[in-house]
C-alpha cells in the first residue's frame, strides 16, 4: 500500500469514527475533509459502507485531490450488504478492509453460496485487494508469549493457514493490518513483514494508544522497515484509542528525515473541521494539533526564544499551521514584558521603567 | 530495578502557559502528590523569589516522605535563594546542547564547565545533596554529557538528569543514549521526556530500560508546549508490563 512518492503509506481512520458520531456532517464537509486529509499526506482513508455509497452519489472524480479511500466492512451485518449489494454500487472500489472475523464468515459464505447468486455479486466481477485486520490478542490466542521469536513465528504460520488466502476469484489478500497495545521494544516488526512479504502480502501496523506508545510503536515500526501506518487524525476512534496520524507524520519527517508527506500547515484547519464534525474540543497542548503548544510563558524560554526559536522549539510553529505566542504570566521575565510592550508599540518611557 | 518518580508538576508543570499557583495551592498540591508514593518533588524555583520562594520553603518545612528539591540555573545568585528554603535536594540545571549553549547563553562549553563546576562546589559546599540536569541533553554532544557527568561525580554529586528538553527522542535513541552515559559513568540517571511528537511516556519507558532509575512525571502531563510525561500514563504503562513502584495509580482527568 506503499504510495509511490513517499516511503511510508499512511492510512487514517477518522471519517469512520466521525460517521458514527454525527453522519449528517459527515456527509455536508465530506470533500471538503477528504479533500484536508490528502493535503496533509494521508494516502488512504477507510469508510463505511453507508458513507461509501453516498460517495459514490458524490461521483468525486478527481481522485489526485482526495486519499483512495478503502471500503470498510466492520460486522457480519455489514458483510451482508456488501454481499447482497447490487454488483455496481460500489464498483468504484479496488480496496476493502475486514476484521478477521469478518473475512472468514465472508469466505464461508462465499463457500455456501449457488454459483448462480454468486455470478451475480459484486465480489467475482470487481477485482477488489483485501486487506485482514488481526489484533494481537487474536493472533496469539492467549497461548503464546510474544517475547519468543518461535511462538510468533508458529502464530504467524497458524494464522496464515487459517486464512484460505485468495480463494475468491479476483480478490486478492493484499495487506494484513495488525492491531493493538504493541510493546514497542519487544515486538519483533521486522519479522512480522518478512513473513507475509514471502507470500506477498503487505503488512500494516495499527497501534491502540491505550498505554500513550502508539506513536513510538509505529517509529519503531518504520525503523524496523514497515512503510505501512495505519490510526486516525488524533487518535480517536469508536473502538479504541489509536494512533495519532499526525504524530506519526510529523515525527517520520522530522525525527526520521523522511521526506514530508503532505503540507503539514493544513493540520489546523483539518482539526477544526474535526473538531465541528465531533463535536469534541481537542486539549489546548495535543501534540501537533494543539492550539497552545506554541504559546511560551516562563522567562527562561521566552528568552531564549527571542535569542533563537530552535532554543525550545522543536520545528518551527508555522509549519503545522500555528503562531508563536509571548504570554505574561507567573514566571515571566523583565524580558518577555520588553518584548511584548515592543511588539504593541510601548513608548521608550515605558521600557525603561521595565528595564530598569 | 525499582523506578522513582521525581514529580516535576510544581516547577515544569506550572510553567505552562496560563497556569500560576498561589503558595496555599502549591502547598496542598505538595502533599496529595506526596500521598502518591513519588520519591521527589520538584517544588519550585525560590529565585523567583515572592510568593513561589514562600512556596518552596513552606513544602520543604511540610515534612514530607517525598524529598522535595528546588530547581536552579547555573547561577549562584539563584542557588542562594534555595539555600534560603532548605530542601533536601538542589538541582542545577546546565544548559548542555550547541544550540542552548551558543544562541542561549551565548557562550562556549568551557565557560559552561567551569560555571558549573563552580555552582555545584558551592552547592555541595553549603552542605546540600545536589543534581545536575543537562538540558537539550538529547540535541548534545554525548561525549560532553559523560565527560560533565564524570567531573561532577568527582565532586560528590551521585545523580544527572536527562533531559529530552524539546521532546524530540526516540525509544531508540532514549535507551542507547542513557545506556551509554550509564555504562560510561555509573552515574545514576533521571529522564526528563517532553511530549511534542506523543512520546514522553515511551521514552520514559525506554530510558528506565536503558538504566535510568528516576523518571520526572507531571500531573495529567502538563508542561511547555505540549507538555511532559504524565504520571497515571507511565505508572500504568509500567504496571502493564510488570514493572511495579510504590505510587498509587491515578485516573487522568483527561
Amino acid at each position: 500500500m506503499n504510495s509511490e512518492y513517499s516511503s511510508i503509506g499512511v492510512t487514517d481512520m477518522s471519517l469512520t469514527y466521525l460517521f458514527n458520531k454525527n453522519p449528517d456532517l459527515v456527509k455536508a464537509n465530506l470533500v471538503h475533509y477528504s479533500y484536508l486529509l490528502k493535503k496533509v499526506g494521508i494516502d488512504f482513508a477507510e469508510i463505511s459502507i453507508n458513507l461509501a455509497e453516498y460517495i459514490l452519489l458524490k461521483s468525486i472524480e478527481d481522485n489526485n485531490m482526495f486519499p483512495q479511500f478503502i471500503l470498510r466492512i466492520d460486522s457480519l451485518k455489514e458483510l451482508d450488504v456488501f454481499m447482497n449489494s447490487d454488483k455496481n454500487t460500489l464498483a468504484h472500489y479496488e480496496y476493502i478492509t475486514m476484521p478477521l472475523k469478518v473475512y472468514m464468515s465472508y469466505i464461508n459464505k462465499y463457500l455456501n453460496e449457488t454459483v448462480e447468486r454468486i455470478n451475480n455479486m459484486s465480489i467475482v466481477t470487481q477485482k477488489y485487494n483485501i486487506t485482514i485486520e488481526i489484533n494481537l490478542e487474536e493472533l496469539f490466542t492467549g497461548k503464546c508469549n510474544n517475547n519468543s521469536k518461535e511462538a510468533l513465528l508458529q502464530a504467524l504460520m497458524g494464522l496464515f493457514e487459517t486464512l484460505q488466502i485468495n480463494i475468491i476469484p479476483n480478490s486478492t489478500v493484499f495487506a494484513i493490518k495488525v492491531t493493538g497495545d504493541f510493546d514497542c521494544y519487544n515486538t519483533k516488526f521486522r519479522l512480522i513483514k518478512s513473513f507475509f512479504s514471502k507470500h506477498y502480502i503487505n503488512t500494516i501496523i495499527c497501534p491502540d494508544n491505550n498505554c500513550h506508545t502508539a506513536t513510538a510503536v509505529a517509529v519503531n515500526a518504520i525503523t524496523s522497515g514497515v512503510t505501512d501506518i495505519c490510526g486516525t487524525l488524533t487518535g480517536l476512534h469508536q473502538h479504541s484509542i489509536k494512533l495519532p496520524v499526525e504524530e506519526i507524520l510529523m515525527a517520520a519527517t522530522v525525527l526520521l528525515g523522511y521526506k514530508s508527506k503532505g503540507r503539514y500547515e493544513f493540520f489546523q484547519e483539518l482539526k477544526k473541521l474535526f473538531e465541528k464534525i465531533s463535536g469534541i474540543a481537542l486539549p489546548y497542548n495535543k501534540p501537533i494539533l494543539g492550539s497552545n503548544i506554541f504559546d511560551c510563558e516562563s522567562g527562561i524560554h521566552v528568552d531564549g526564544i527571542i535569542k533563537a526559536t530552535e532554543t525550545y522549539e522543536p520545528y518551527p510553529p508555522e509549519r503545522v499551521g500555528l503562531k508563536r505566542k509571548i504570554v505574561l504570566g507567573k514566571h515571566s521575565g523583565k524580558k518577555a514584558l520588553i518584548y511584548v510592550l515592543n511588539k504593541n508599540k510601548a513608548g521608550d518611557e515605558k521600557q525603561h521603567i521595565v528595564a530598569k | 530495578m525499582d523506578y522513582r518518580i521525581v514529580d516535576t508538576t510544581l516547577r515544569d508543570g506550572e510553567q505552562t502557559p496560563g497556569i500560576a499557583l498561589s503558595r496555599d495551592k502549591k502547598c496542598y498540591l505538595a502533599r496529595q502528590i506526596d500521598e502518591l508514593g513519588v520519591y521527589q518533588i520538584e517544588a519550585g524555583i525560590p529565585a523567583m523569589g515572592g510568593d513561589e520562594k514562600e512556596a518552596v520553603n513552606e513544602i520543604a518545612n511540610m515534612r514530607l516522605n517525598a524529598k522535595i528539591s528546588a530547581w536552579n540555573r547555573m547561577c549562584i545568585r539563584d542557588i542562594t535563594h534555595s539555600v534560603d528554603c532548605n530542601p533536601d535536594i538542589i538541582h542545577i540545571s546546565v544548559p548542555i546542547s550547541e544550540i542552548q549553549i551558543k544562541h542561549k547563553l551565548k557562550r562556549d562549553i568551557k565557560w559552561v564547565y567551569r560555571n558549573m563546576l563552580e555552582c555545584v562546589n558551592y552547592s555541595l559546599s553549603m552542605g546540600f545533596e545536589t543534581t545536575v540536569g543537562f538540558e537539550d541533553a538529547s540535541r548534545a554532544d554525548i561525549h560532553n554529557i559523560i565527560s560533565f557527568t564524570k567531573a561532577v561525580m568527582a565532586l560528590g554529586v551521585k545523580r544527572i538528569r536527562y533531559a529530552d528538553t524539546v521532546g524530540i527522542l526516540t525509544p531508540q535513541k532514549a535507551i542507547h543514549a542513557i545506556r551509554r552515559i550509564k555504562e560510561r559513568t555509573l552515574a545514576d540517571i533521571e529522564i526528563h521526556a517532553h511530549n511534542d511528537f506523543g512520546m514522553a511516556v515511551a521514552n520514559s519507558r525506554a530510558a528506565f530500560f536503558g538504566g535510568a532509575q528516576y523518571v520526572n512525571t507531571t500531573l495529567d502531563g502538563i508542561g511547555e508546549r505540549s507538555g511532559n510525561c504524565d504520571y497515571s500514563g507511565f505508572n500504568n504503562l509500567m504496571n502493564k508490563f510488570s514493572y511495579c513502584a510504590s505510587n498509587k495509580l491515578i485516573t487522568s482527568s483527561f
